[in-house]
């Protein structure tokens, strides 16, 4: 697997999914939007299905819009709690051990970069496989939520499978029309340079800050008094404003590092299956942005992708925003 | 080799209902439900009077005075219908899929063998018809109303078979003519029951994914008190309300998990039937309500010495016990030995 | 480390004896003067005794930095030690970036805690567990007179940081994720089976962190000095959005000693999508055009600036240059559409009709298409000029005309208004009928999408 997004020759568009009850603590540390660790693991399971029944087609990318989000969180005060559904009770009659799994219900548009022979076939093939990927997805969990079914007329006049126009205008124009109705909503990009760079500006008067810091520094606002303020005797109001941030930026999971070697399959005890190879990892964290797509000049800036590095021991979602946005 | 149960096993459920929400309107309206709107949840502050059992420290009568004077104020969340609207309206939607047996995660390809043979060999002498006439009658009688289902005058439960977004078939129960005691159908139900079952039978088989949308219309009277689901916070000082209502987006609504226990309240299986009545597939048979269990591990009743003796011993269970088996691979959960 | 042998040993042995009879003393400080427990209790606190009976139930216990119960309580498997700088580094953010004083976590029977107290006692400012890690003889000698006994109960303690059994195990109700490492999900071949644990010494890190600048007294300082407008050399810091998750419920000693510390609460930083409130937009009364709004709004007044520049910059008549250009008018229309969306699904059907909205027609039909839905008897006339569909070009044209005059005089942009507005305005694209759909069905969210802030 490569750290660059694999070239895809189309798009398989699934517009506004309204989804019940996902998990919405995405890791140890976040919450309030399912990992995107979650939608590579969805196109990979998806992709096996579609092969199982004999659909052949390569998904390479996955992106994200967020039309609405309800999270099902205790309103007011300075932190939120999560709102439970109640556990059934154990065989002595006792409640069981409550697992606290925060909910989140959601709007969004999935966009797949995919590849394969199909993507050349006409109009009308395309449309009946972009339906049959649609009605195998809505039998599917979504960061562990239920896809609820769209109402309306049609309930597939939605999912597309595009081919992507391969002149650069043409592209452009495409693309253009595709992100419009995406509007109103919010796509995930990643910003790990806004990390690095926020690094290195502690580091400029705190040498031993590391990324945690940072993480962390860009994570909250950070209110100080305007400079300036008259330092009279008179005792008089200072405006405190929050440090400006660049966008609408959010700490996200981003994958997994490993705590252990790899342990061949069938070594570890209780593990899924007895035929894959097995390690105990942690989550890893960076910065991603929620940005308008129309704000997006190309799907190359929405997909993420998955890259292993095993020796390394990292499993990464990557995404190109920053290495490829003209703003970057 | 012996067979040994795998200690990674787990299903996915396959009935996954919706969240069920609440609409209000007038019970001549129900053509034009679509327009109806949303019952809302208003907090309201109550008196909350002395009634627990008070420490005994507390019980200087001066004390006691004192807090029967001062009775704190406390805030509720509660749903009624508005005074113009006599109808409660509540939609959701039941996906039904197909794979029963066929484990999400099963650590071991012996045992994962002889289960799914085990469950195809059910499937052959059996089908899903019995499982699936419950279920069709857990939508029938209104069941997954709860406490709505209470007092009501009329209760009509529609249920329409979604294709491509359009329905394809409605059925049409007058849900208090179906008993809560038993799956027996009142005559003029029976025909419309039947087809139901053998839809969610053919779902269940993967002769195609299914896809309902049930609509039940609960004539309460207007301005009457509903019921939604009540919410579970962990840590009351992060709530100011002293019970919080279900919404999704401003609508009232019952817990997508509180709508699947009622639909597969089908096991009639077990010792105490007589006085209960049929209770919530689970692997020890507990009701939460009751907090009591009714299928124990020590009469070999319960999910897992069923499941051990048909698949490991293969000991047979009687075709009742079948019957409860399959449900509860049908309700999904993590069934693995780790311990 | 001047100190003879001799000297550092007596260290060591004093440092021992004295946790030894502090915690002595609490015990016997409970029990009354005649309780024949207390002999029993002196003769359990000498130290060969406690030190020989601390190496056995030091098994029932695991140094951690990782653990499995936070996922799920009944979760039982292995556990890790991996300090920092035992790890990979990465770019992203995880345990290796802590520092070397870490907080490490113990999990195991709690009744063998004592004596993860033990090894955290403090010699020459290191714990002694770190001693023993570091073979020192000093230490050995203060542990027992027996060289051998001692290095076994060094031994013993020393595998306080080891999972309790050589064989790793997982859980049916741990987490467990495949992870595609090869190049095709079809093939079971290509997946790792990945693991999570919970990175116990890095949410502490976390906590503290964050406890620190919500509830220090510097943090409380600045946020007094902030509530009351006065001058502060210093940051007030706060984290919006912030969830508290619970492990362990009322009994958090059972998950680990950290978490018992955290009093069960894990810190849960927001990555929520901007937010849409529940409230209405403003109704553009009293204006004559939205279009200076639609200027002002989120955005749009950079772009309008950076076409601006690019344009006077005079740049050659190149292929690039112009796909430049159409690049940033598309992006300015892509607002425009997503501006009007706003208030279309936002404000009541009819809106347009109060007095106070003083907008022109055409700026009330692409706004108000609600109006077009009731299809009200008395509103037939705008109905219908709705259906004939030539204000959708109208509406080009004027924002053609806004666009030219933020340009100014030198830089006429002619050609914006001949685009076909109608597929600009998405009115080609079943975008009516998604709003009728929105409208209509009760069951669509009853959101009002405004966007705070960003």
């Amino acid at each position: 697997m490569s750290t660059t997004l694999p070239e895809s020759q189309g798009l398989l568009v699934l517009p506004r999914l309204r989804i019940q009850n996902a998990n919405a603590i995405s890791s140890p540390l976040t919450h309030g939007f399912p990992s995107m660790t979650a939608f590579l693991g969805l196109m990979w399971a998806l992709e096996r299905k579609l092969c199982a029944n004999g659909i052949g087609m390569a998904f390479d990318s996955v992106g994200v819009i967020c039309h609405h989000f309800d999270e099902q969180v205790t309103q007011g005060g300075y932190t939120k709690a999560f709102r439970l559904t109640r556990n059934p009770v154990d065989k002595d009659g006792s409640t069981a051990a409550i697992v606290e799994e925060g909910r989140i219900h959601l709007d969004i548009t999935l966009v797949f970069g995919v590849s394969g022979e199909m993507i050349l076939a006409e109009a009308e093939a395309r449309k009946a496989l972009a339906d049959t990927v649609a009605e195998t997805l809505a039998g599917m969990r979504i960061a562990g939520g239920s896809i609820l079914p769209t109402r309306g007329a049609n309930a597939h006049r939605g999912a597309e499978l595009i081919r992507l126009a391969e002149d650069p205008t043409e592209a452009r124009k495409q693309f253009r029309l595709l992100r419009r109705r995406w509007l109103p909503g919010f796509a995930l990009v990643c910003r790990d340079d806004l990390l690095a760079q926020r690094l290195s500006h502690l580091q400029a008067t705190a040498p031993t800050a590391n990324a945690l810091d940072a993480l962390l520094d860009l994570s909250r606002i950070n209110w100080r008094p305007e400079p300036g303020a008259p330092s009279d005797t008179e005792r008089k109001t200072v405006e405190w404003k929050p440090e400006p941030r660049e966008g609408w930026i959010v700490p996200i999971p981003v994958g997994y590092g490993a705590l252990s070697e790899v342990h061949p399959a069938g070594s570890v005890k209780n593990a899924r299956d007895s035929r894959t190879d097995f390690r105990f990892v942690e989550s890893l964290y960076s910065i991603g942005q929620w940005i308008s797509p129309h704000r997006l000049g190309h799907p190359r800036e929405l997909l993420w992708y998955g890259h292993s590095d095993i020796d390394g021991g990292l499993y990464r979602c990557r995404n190109d925003f920053a290495a490829t946005a003209r703003h970057a | 080799m012996t067979l040994k149960t795998a200690s990674v096993l787990a299903f996915e459920r396959k009935l996954d209902p919706s969240d069920a929400l609440f609409f209000a309107g007038s019970w001549d309206d129900r053509s034009t439900s679509a327009a109806w709107p949303p019952v809302e949840i208003k907090v309201k502050s109550v008196r909350g009077t002395i009634s627990n059992r008070l420490k005994t420290k507390d019980q200087d009568p001066a004390k006691l005075d004192a807090a029967i004077e001062n009775p704190n104020l406390q805030k509720v969340d509660v749903a009624a219908l508005p005074n113009q609207a006599d109808t409660l309206k509540v939609v959701f939607t039941l996906r039904v899929l197909s794979g029963t047996g066929q484990p999400s995660a099963c650590n071991d390809a012996d045992y994962q063998k002889k289960l799914m043979d085990t469950v195809s060999g059910y499937v052959a002498a059996n089908g899903f018809g019995e499982l699936a006439r419950r279920y069709a009658s857990n939508l029938a009688n209104g069941r997954f109303l709860w406490r709505n289902r209470v007092g009501a005058e009329t209760v009509e439960v529609q249920v329409a078979h979604l294709v491509g977004g359009q329905a394809r078939n409605t059925w049409i129960f007058d849900a208090l003519a179906f008993s809560l005691r038993d799956f027996a159908a009142p005559q003029q139900g029976a025909t419309a029951l039947d087809e139901l079952a053998q839809l969610i039978g053919d779902g269940l088989a993967g002769k195609g994914h299914v896809l309902l949308q049930v609509s039940a219309y609960v004539r309460v009277g207007a301005g009457q008190e509903v019921f939604p689901s009540q919410e579970l916070i962990l840590d009351k000082a992060r709530s100011d309300k002293s019970r919080t209502l279900y919404e999704v987006d401003g609508t009232a609504g019952l817990h997508s998990q509180k709508v699947g226990n009622a639909i597969r309240t089908i096991d009639t299986w077990y010792p105490e039937v007589d006085e209960l009545g049929p209770i919530a597939v689970e692997p020890y048979g507990s009701v939460t309500t009751r907090g009591k269990a009714y299928r124990q591990p020590r009469k070999s009743d319960d999910f897992y010495s069923l499941l051990d003796n048909w698949i490991i011993k293969d000991k047979v269970p009687t075709t009742e016990q079948q019957h409860f088996v399959i449900a509860t691979l049908i309700r999904g959960g993590v069934f693995g030995e780790a311990g | 480390m001047s100190d003879s042998p001799q000297d550092r040993s007596a260290l060591f042995r004093a440092a021992i004896e004295r946790f030894l009879q502090e915690r002595l003393a609490s015990k016997l400080d409970k029990l009354a003067d005649d309780d024949p427990k207390r002999s029993e209790l002196l003769a359990q606190y000498a130290p060969e005794t406690w030190l020989a009976d601390a190496a056995r139930r030091v098994a029932q216990i695991q140094t951690v930095t990782h653990s499995l119960k936070p996922i799920h309580p009944e979760a039982r498997g292995t556990n890790l030690y991996c300090p920092p700088e035992s790890l990979p580094s990465h770019c992203e953010v995880g345990s290796h970036v802590l520092s070397a004083d870490f907080a490490g976590d113990v999990v195991g029977n709690a009744a063998a805690l004592d004596v993860y107290k033990f090894l955290k006692v403090a010699v020459e400012e290191r714990p002694l567990l770190e001693w023993m890690q570091r073979d020192d003889a000093d230490l050995l000698a203060a542990l027992s007179d027996d060289q051998e006994r001692a290095q076994a109960w060094a031994d013993a303690f020393n595998s306080v940081t080891e999972p309790a059994s050589e064989i790793p195990a997982s859980h049916g109700l741990a987490k467990q994720l495949y992870w595609l490492t090869g190049d095709d999900p079809a093939n079971d071949g290509d997946f790792h089976l990945l693991a999570p644990l919970y990175a116990s010494s890095f949410a502490h890190t976390v906590f503290r962190t964050i406890n620190e600048d919500r509830f220090s007294e510097p943090a409380k300082a600045a946020q007094k000095a902030r509530w009351e407008r006065l001058d502060h050399n210093g940051v007030s810091r706060e984290y919006p959005d912030l969830a508290v998750q619970k492990f362990g419920g009322t009994k958090p000693q059972n998950i680990s000693q950290l978490n018992s510390e955290r009093g069960g609460s894990n810190y849960l930083l927001p990555s929520l999508p901007p937010r849409w409130k529940n409230r209405e937009v403003q109704a553009p009364w009293y204006v004559d055009s939205v279009l200076s709004r639609f200027g002002h709004s989120e955005g749009v007044w950079a772009q309008v600036r950076e076409l601006r520049d690019f344009l006077r910059s005079d740049p050659p008549p190149t292929m690039e240059t112009r796909d430049r250009r159409e690049g940033l008018i598309d992006s300015l229309i892509d607002g425009l559409v997503d501006f009007a969306e706003r208030l279309q699904m936002t404000l009541p059907a009819g809106w347009s009709r109060d007095t106070r909205c003083r907008l022109p027609e055409v700026e009330q039909l692409w706004l108000d298409p609600g109006r077009v839905l009731e299809n009200a008897d008395d509103d037939t006339a705008f109905c219908d000029r709705w259906h004939k569909m030539d204000w959708p070009a109208e509406v080009g044209s004027r924002f053609g005309n806004w666009l030219n005059k933020q340009m100014g005089p030198d830089l006429p942009l002619g050609d914006v208004e001949v685009r076909q507005w109608q597929t600009e305005l998405l009115l080609q694209q079943g975008w009516a009928q998604r709003l009728h759909e929105l409208r209509g069905q009760l069951d669509a969210p009853r959101y009002i999408p405004t966007r705070e802030g960003v």
